[in-house]
């Protein structure tokens, strides 16, 4: 495997049309992610963000009618998702689901070697792997009652978001596509997040926030920021513009894109 | 009556008319004018015992031979009652000082109403040489093995456990054998608590893959006492259990639990029946059934609450899952409610793998079968934890064994 430059293409979306039940949802989106960058997604409810961050990991439901997605030089749409996991692609889930009775430990390592074994690693034995996943959890200041417990069960949602960025601060991923990881956190679980978040923040690695609120951004500074409505990426700015959409809202830029 | 004519059993009387003694010919002339219980039998409506025609049914002889050792991999315990091919075997079994134990010729069946379980007792009381009765002797403990080991043909064991108050039972029953060989165990068992007295019975059906094992179990459980049982069904052609507790007096209770894996072509079949007879009477049952393959399986389970049974508190959960389209799983929870102030939940779902949860586990890097497995083994995992661990190792190695992916999914289970 060749290594990651600062600046090497890592997501290519041209004009992805893409329906769900029948519906069309995705009009001909573009975007660019570099490696050593952070975009964040901002748009109102129903845009398509979650439907463009589950099309990148590869969820079946969604009919991809066009366009083109390449990751890291391959097509990324002919991948099996777990095939994309492997290759360094991670959602961080908008509602992570609970999965009682799987161990989240033994989920994580088993993903943990899934994508080392991809990469020609070294598969981490259950020694090592609790060294790691110990001062991952430190970072995220999650106790270790929860590596018993199975994945999300019972979780609050709170803690449920703190475990997706333990599973990426832990995986560490090339792209990580984080859908509203900041919702439902406290003041808190917010620095912490952002903690674990800014941790991966590398040359060699690139980020994807869907967020609803410029305060994520204040943690997190992102390079760009792309407000997707309608389907469609209708303005890419950098980090004002988040805060001229806190000001302004969205209705002037989707009836902008609607007239054109 | 729509007696369908059973043509095994019309056979085995012309086979054993010279060797059956008089009652037990009569008990057999009884069941052929009845017949073996079919699907238009509401009990039976998802059991099919047609592959029972082409087989004989004629018992298998008594004896070990020097050779009949048990299965080494059964979670065996130090004290045991062996029935091999359905008759108790002294010198395999190994008892305790304190037990009583009985055998005594099979009388005939009661008479008055014959349900079609109470068929199955006929079949067993036909054809089974003697009835064994064990005694717990008052506030004494005592843990044993139950073993049916079918190594050839039909055995019927019949067996009553008296377990006298303030006395407790651990049971572990396994059915057992090679997959060679076409057995039929029709096995009768029942459970008679007094006061205070707890039974606890584990129920192994890891019969070989062409056996048919059908159980009949039947609890009477008195004031205080406690009737539990837990079993899994992973093996035999077809298996099919009748679980019957009677809560008969005040503050009896009974937690069933159990799971069943239907691969291949394999049919399991359960029955449950709480009869809440008196008040402040828990009762509990979970389930969980999976099939693959082609495998069939059913779960009918029914709770009645007698006038005058009130304070009843009765759970009933049982969950079914489907791995492939050929697959199918039956089940009817029902419920009759007779009393007030009783408080009783019961359902019953069958249902695929969740494709959110499948989808999250692909999202991590694991291929799908190995995620398919799983999330079947975590499907389990409520029951599995009522086992204790040595027969919790014992399932899980027995179950996995039969998941695809096995070697790579046992670590995963919380
Ligand atoms: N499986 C589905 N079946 C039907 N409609 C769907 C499905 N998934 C998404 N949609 C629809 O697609 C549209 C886009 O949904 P999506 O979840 O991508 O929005 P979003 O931008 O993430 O919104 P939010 O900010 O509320 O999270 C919505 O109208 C939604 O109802
Ligand atoms: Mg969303």
């Amino acid at each position: 495997m060749t290594q990651i430059q600062r600046g090497d293409l890592v997501l290519d979306i041209k004009n992805l049309v893409a329906n769900v039940a029948g519906r069309n949802i995705l009009k001909g989106l573009d975007l660019t992610v570099r490696a050593g960058e952070v975009h964040a997604i901002m748009g109102p409810n129903g845009a398509g963000k979650s439907t463009l961050a589950q099309i990148l990991a590869g969820r079946p439901d969604y009919e991809i009618k066009s366009g083109t997605v390449t990751y890291l030089d391959e097509d990324l749409l002919a991948l099996a998702p777990e095939e994309r996991a492997r290759r360094g692609v991670f959602l961080g889930f908008q509602y992570p689901v609970e999965i009682p009775g799987v161990n989240n430990v033994y989920l994580l390592k088993a993903a943990l070697n899934a994508r080392r074994r991809q990469a020609g690693l070294q598969e981490v034995d259950a020694f090592e792997f609790m060294a790691i996943i110990r001062e991952k959890m430190k970072l995220m200041k999650m106790d270790e009652s929860f590596l018993k417990r199975g994945v999300n069960e019972g979780f609050s949602g709170g803690e449920k978001k703190r475990n997706e960025i333990l599973q990426m601060t832990v995986l560490e991923p090339t792209l990580a596509i984080l859908d509203e990881t900041d919702s439902g956190l406290d003041i808190d679980a917010l620095k912490v997040v952002s903690t674990g978040v800014n941790s991966l923040r590398q040359d060699d690695r690139a980020i994807i926030l869907v967020t609803h609120y410029q305060r994520l951004l204040d943690y997190i500074v992102p390079d760009y920021v792309h407000v997707l409505a309608g389907g469609r990426i209708v303005r890419s700015g950098d980090r004002t513009l988040a805060l001229e959409l806190e000001e302004r809202g969205y209705d002037w830029l989707v009836e902008g894109s609607s007239a054109a | 009556m729509s007696a369908r004519l059973s043509p095994a059993l019309t056979r085995v009387r012309a086979l054993l008319a010279d060797a059956l003694s008089p009652t037990r010919l009569d008990t057999l002339d009884r069941l052929i004018a009845l017949g073996l219980p079919t699907p238009r039998d509401d009990a039976f409506r998802y059991t099919n015992l047609r592959l029972l025609d082409r087989r004989d049914l004629a018992p298998a002889a008594a004896g070990s031979n020097t050779t009949t050792t048990l299965p080494a991999d059964l979670p065996i315990g130090a004290d045991r009652l062996v029935f091999l091919n359905g008759h108790f075997d002294v010198a395999l079994s190994r008892l305790p000082a304190t037990l009583r134990v009985e055998t005594a010729p099979r009388t005939t069946c009661d008479a008055g109403s014959i349900s079609a379980v109470d068929r199955i007792r006929l079949l067993n009381t036909a054809l089974s040489g003697t009835h064994t009765t064990v005694v717990v002797p008052r506030n004494t403990q005592v843990s044993l093995d139950l073993i049916a080991l079918s190594t050839a043909g039909c055995g019927y064991p019949s067996l009553t456990f008296q377990v006298e108050s303030g006395a407790q039972l651990h049971v572990i029953e396994q059915h057992t054998g090679a997959d060679e060989v076409e057995s039929l165990t029709a096995a009768v068992i029942d459970f008679e608590l007094q006061d205070g007295a707890i039974a606890d019975h584990t129920l192994l059906q890891v019969a070989g893959n062409r056996a048919v094992v059908i159980g009949d179990v039947r609890a009477h459980v008195g004031r205080d006492a406690t009737y539990r049982h837990r079993s899994a069904a992973l093996g035999a052609q077809l298996s099919r259990f009748d679980v019957t507790v009677h809560l008969n007096a005040a503050g009896a209770s009974t937690a069933l639990s159990g799971l069943f894996l239907a691969d291949s072509t394999r049919e399991h079949h359960l029955r449950t029946l709480i009869h809440h007879a008196a008040p402040d009477c828990p009762s509990d049952q979970l389930y969980r059934g999976v099939a693959s393959g082609r495998g069939r399986g059913s779960y009918d389970g029914k709770v009645i609450v007698d006038a005058g049974a009130n304070g009843t508190n009765s759970a009933q959960s049982s969950k079914n899952l489907l791995l492939s389209p050929d697959a199918s799983i039956e089940t009817r929870p029902q419920l009759e409610i007779n009393a007030h102030a009783v408080k009783c939940s019961h359902g019953a779902t069958t249902g695929s793998l969740d494709e959110n949860m499948l989808f999250y586990l692909l999202s991590r890097g694991l291929d799908r079968d190995t995620a398919r497995a799983v999330l079947t083994y975590a499907f389990l995992g409520d029951v599995l934890k009522g086992f204790t661990p040595a027969i919790r190792a014992f399932v899980e190695a027995r179950a996995l064994g039969r998941l695809p992916a096995a070697d790579r999914i046992r670590e995963f289970v919380a």
